[in-house]
């Protein structure tokens, strides 16, 4: 485990993952981003000799192909200990059966409020 | 013929029709005709006597035969060829035959008037006897004891006799009748005077254990003896029938007055001949004023054409629902759905109209609130894509507002320590300047100036562009829910679809294509934010029917237009699961749904029909199961006039 933890930010909205980026810049973490679910699930597959591993998944709901709840439990299943948080523009849309099986961290709706989000992803982390 | 049977004949004072017959045949063609009161033969020879007289039928006229000379023998041979009698040709035949002539004829004139007295009696017999057999009514004629003295086949019928000895004359009414008709005879017998017929009142008989019936009784005396005669009828069906039509009649009118449909009844020069309450109120004419008026009083909105009843008037033809304005009594114009029918007599001459209209004011209004309903429904059905296309922007908004706050402060530090880096300046004192130099770059340094600075801008820049975002959603949707404008105008199709494509795409881009194909259309007279309505409804079903695929690959949505020689055609089509073939034909129906509870009004479709015939158009329909749906609505590029006038009244009610 050398440096810092790596968080993934997933959204097919550049803005939103611009302004995730602004937000969390000072942040004692990593950041990478992905425009949909599979290039998420294409970064967690790699080994850590090759990337360092993602410690925490941030995914909007709404995305083309995999929606987000379906890319956090497909993480849930490949790699449980990665941790994971829901962001969305529509919580009521989303199946509460479906929301149960991403067993998630935290869920977070849009607009976000930045110092609640930042201390959920340090809880997740466990850091500071 | 003789001078002496000449003279013979001249004696009998009355005049004598002479009729000639030279053969047997002449003789039997003679005497078919009955006014021939007798055949003479004149000193004929015994041969040709007997041809002839063989000639004259048994029960023809009689026949005299004049014989030359006093020939006993000869005599004898014409009557026994059938002669009535004969007459010998000598002294005193002049005398001697008319005698014998006036005694043949008043024998065979008797004897046919008798003939014919018989022949009319039996006759008479045989009408009388057929017409008590056969009359649909019991017969009897009773002696003073009560004793009937004969009955017909009918009476047998009705009141079979309740002895061994059946059918045989002799037994008393009471041993036949009911009580309450032997009462009822007898009241008669002691009232009536002798040969009046006596109606009497109908007699009810309730047997134990058989339904009532009801008799009519005539009763006559005859004029003879003490017997009457009497004739009872079992009326009990056509009292039943009677009181049945009297219902009927009532319930006719109940329902007439009752009914919440205005009726009215007019004739042929287009006067009111009738009015139910209902029309009354509407009409405004309680107190009976109504009659005689002219129904185009009421339907005569200013630039519309004949009302529907005067239509049917003229044509003769029914009319169902057609809609017309009225004005009511208090001078209002209201929507009205009229229904005529054309009041033809047994001849089959026309005597006027009956018409059924009712108050369409209120369905209108709902009608106007469902559609209102509706558009707002297929709205609702995006609430989800709203939500998310607004707080997208909104979320990444509200962080860089956040963040741009920040590095403002974390610029205000910097240009402190610049402002200290000008003080020291002004001051000359090179240690401190330095010291401020130093400062102002730990400060950059510290908040990373050349990031904050161009992020930034950044950050504005995407913020803007967010809130353009939201503006455009708002923009989409607030130009959809607007209502209509007040006329048809000018409408360009293509713009129509494709803004109202441009919401749905922003809502549905994730698991939807579009694919788009416009001709270069003119433009049409049309509500644009209907057309709308109907383009919004057939791509939310299109999205909503690639959804239902459950597929990860995007369905596709292919929005076609077209000019087709005087129509424009605008053709959605989907990849989506399809209309299964027996729901098809119910698609356009209110209410007809096939999607969860929650998701759809069953109105769509419906609302969309409506719209697209307002327009003069139609909407055609093609889907296969698996393999998508396609819709066509055609519209006609020069607007039908007719529908105009329609369309305004419905406007008067926005």
């Amino acid at each position: 485990m050398g440096g810092a933890p790596v968080v993934l930010l997933v959204d097919d909205d550049d803005r939103v993952l611009s302004a995730l980026r602004r937000a969390l810049r000072r942040e004692p973490f990593e950041i990478e981003t992905a425009p949909n679910a599979a290039r998420a699930l294409d970064r967690i597959a790699l080994g850590p000799s090759i990337a360092p591993s993602i410690a925490l998944v941030i995914s909007d709901y709404r995305m083309p192909g995999m929606n987000g709840v379906e890319l956090l439990t497909a993480v849930r299943a490949k790699i449980p200990k990665v941790a994971r948080i829901l962001l969305s523009g529509w919580m009521s849309e989303i199946p509460p059966a479906e929301l149960a099986a991403a067993g998630l961290f935290a869920v977070h709706s849009k607009p976000w409020d930045d110092a609640e989000l930042k201390l959920s992803i340090r809880d997740a982390l466990g850091v500071g | 013929m003789s001078v002496e049977t000449t003279a013979g004949l001249a004696r009998l004072g009355d005049p004598v029709e002479l009729l000639r017959a030279q053969t047997a045949e002449e003789v039997r063609e003679i005497v078919a005709d009955p006014s021939i009161d007798l055949v003479l033969f004149d000193r004929l020879d015994t041969e040709e006597a007997a041809l002839m007289l063989a000639a004259i039928p048994g029960d023809g006229p009689p026949s005299i035969v004049v014989i030359d000379g006093d020939s006993e023998a000869d005599a004898l041979d014409a009557f026994r060829a059938g002669a009535s009698d004969c007459v010998h040709f000598g002294s005193e035949y002049e005398n001697v035959l008319p005698v014998v002539l006036l005694e043949q004829v008043q024998r065979w004139r008797s004897e046919r008037q008798r003939q014919v007295s018989e022949d009319r009696i039996r006759w008479l017999e045989d009408l009388y006897a057929a017409i008590v057999a056969e009359m649909p009514a019991g017969l009897i004629v009773i002696d003073a004891d009560g004793l009937i003295v004969t009955e017909n086949a009918e009476f047998g019928r009705l009141f079979p006799s309740r002895s061994a000895d059946a059918g045989e004359a002799g037994e008393f009414l009471a041993a036949r009748l009911p009580a309450e008709l032997v009462e009822a005879i007898q009241r008669a017998e002691r009232s009536a005077s002798e040969g009046e017929s006596h109606c009497l009142e109908l007699v009810r008989v309730d047997d134990p254990g058989a339904p009532a019936r009801t008799y009519e009784i005539r009763h006559r005396r005859l004029a003879d003896s003490g017997r009457g005669l009497l004739v009872i009828s079992d009326i009990t069906e056509s009292e039943w029938l009677s009181e049945r039509l009297e219902v009927l009649r009532r319930d006719t009118r109940d329902i007439i007055e009752n009914i919440n449909s205005a009726l009215i009844v007019v004739d042929l020069g287009g006067r009111i001949t009738f009015a139910n309450p209902a029309a009354e109120l509407i009409l405004g004419g309680a107190g009976g004023d109504l009659g005689g008026r002219q129904i185009g009083d009421w339907f005569a909105p200013p630039g519309a054409e004949t009302s529907p009843i005067e239509e049917c008037l003229v044509s003769g033809k029914r009319s169902r629902g057609a809609e017309a304005l009225l004005r009511k009594g208090d001078g209002q114009w209201i929507p009205v759905g009229v229904s005529c029918s054309p009041r033809i007599d047994a001849t089959g001459r026309s005597r006027g109209v009956v018409a059924v209209f009712q108050d369409l004011s209120e369905i209108k209004e709902l009608e106007l609130q469902v559609r209102q309903t509706e558009k707002m429904a297929s709205i609702g059905q995006l609430a989800a894509g709203v939500a998310h296309e607004v707080n997208n922007p909104m979320g990444f908004i509200h962080a860089n507002l956040h963040q741009m706050s920040e590095y403002l402060s974390d610029l205000e530090k910097y240009f402190d320590a610049t402002q200290r880096l000008q003080q020291a300046a002004i001051e000359g004192d090179l240690e401190v300047i330095r010291a401020a130099a130093e400062d102002v770059g730990a400060v950059a340094r510290e908040i990373d100036l050349d990031f904050v600075r161009a992020d930034f801008e950044k950050a504005l820049l995407e913020s803007g562009e967010g809130a353009e975002r939201i503006r455009h959603i708002v923009r989409d949707l607030r130009d959809f829910s607007r209502p209509d404008l007040p006329a048809r105008v000018p409408s360009d199709v293509n713009q129509a679809i494709d803004s109202t494509a441009n919401i749905v795409y922003t809502m549905m881009k994730h698991s939807v294509e579009f694919e788009k194909n416009y001709a270069e259309l003119p433009k049409i007279d049309a509500y644009p934010m209907q057309l709308k309505q109907v383009f919004m409804n057939l791509l939310v079903n299109a999205y909503q029917a690639i959804e239902a695929r459950g597929d990860a690959e995007p369905g596709v949505i292919r929005i076609e237009t077209e000019e087709v020689g005087s129509e424009i055609v605008v053709r959605i089509s989907d990849t989506g699961v399809g209309i299964a073939e027996q729901d098809q034909p119910r698609i356009f129906e209110p209410f007809f749904t096939t999607k969860p509870v929650g998701a759809g009004t069953g109105l769509g479709l419906s609302t969309s029909f409506k719209i697209v015939e307002r327009h003069g158009g139609r909407i055609v329909v093609e889907s296969e199961v698996g393999r998508g749906t396609i819709f066509e609505i055609w519209l006609p590029i020069s607007s039908p006039r007719a529908e105009d006038s329609h369309s305004e009244s419905d406007r008067a009610q926005d």
